[in-house]
């Protein structure tokens, strides 16, 4: 059952962006961003009066949300900037190239967090490289 | 100029995750989902108000604004079924998996969106999918 979820996830983030490319004709970029936002912003804001979240947001504590805010923050600026890529190139180049991130995530986690570093994460780090290095 | 905008992208994106991975510690992904996706609506509305923008941003044609409303929507319906998946199945089975998205943005875009298609390109969205999925 899992995989008939992880197909329907897989289709729509896939199909999302290609709206999203269709919409950043000719508009502002960080306009478009707002809008998008103000759109996700509402039906998540519906969501949590419907299935009363409220309480559990009420009851989280500061910590959680200086970091939920702070992620939510460099995510924001990170789709300003997808955007930005997103109106001026093509979908089949950007999409790809911006869904590298966990790299970079990958590389803070190894510098800051002390994670471990394996074999697989460098032939990852290879590929990934080859496959910008190609889509450009 | 679109390489600048992508880095920017990766590193703002792959900043984020380092602070939820932190406070998912102790709360529910759609609670944190809930919290991120209303602080970006509220501050892009404050960025929309602040700046003079809203004359510009209600007189967007209508077609554009349909589209970044689906592209929302079907991205919040994508992170539904993706937390079913991870309800169902080992992360460490969903994460890698989901990682496909851009396989299918960039086949929609190649086949529907009349975008130049390579083989050279093909490979480089699929070398880096595959680098993506090695890095979880």
């Amino acid at each position: 059952m899992e995989w008939f979820f992880i197909g329907l996830t897989i289709i729509l983030w896939g199909i999302s962006p290609v709206f999203d490319k269709m919409a950043l004709n000719a508009i502002d970029p960080v306009l478009a961003v707002a809008i998008r936002m103000m759109t996700a912003g509402s039906i998540m804001f519906i969501y949590v009066f419907i299935f009363n979240k409220a309480e559990v947001i009420k009851k989280l504590d500061l910590k959680s949300i200086i970091l939920f805010v702070t992620a939510s923050s460099f995510s924001l600026l990170g789709f300003i900037f997808y955007f930005k890529a997103l109106a001026g190139g093509f979908a089949s180049k950007i999409v790809p190239a911006a869904a590298t991130y966990p790299l970079f995530t990958s590389i803070i986690a190894f510098l800051i967090m002390k994670e471990s570093f394996s074999i697989k994460k460098l032939v990852a780090i290879i590929f990934i490289v080859t496959g910008v290095a190609l889509i450009k | 100029m679109e390489w600048i905008y992508i880095g920017l992208t990766i590193f703002f994106w792959g900043l984020a995750p380092v602070f939820d991975k932190t406070a998912l510690k102790n709360v529910n992904p759609a609670t944190g989902i809930s919290v991120r996706m209303i602080w970006s609506a509220l501050v892009m509305i404050l960025f929309v108000l602040f700046t003079g923008k809203t004359e510009t941003a209600i007189n967007f044609p209508f077609k554009n604004i349909s589209f970044l409303f689906i592209s929302a929507s079907v991205s919040l319906l994508g992170y539904l079924f993706y937390f079913k998946a991870l309800t169902k199945g080992n992360a460490s089975k969903v994460v890698p998996a989901v990682a496909v998205f851009p396989l299918v943005t960039a086949i929609i875009a190649f086949c529907i969106m009349g975008e130049p298609f390579s083989i050279q390109k093909l490979s480089a969205v699929i070398l880096i999918v595959t680098g993506i999925i090695l890095l979880h």
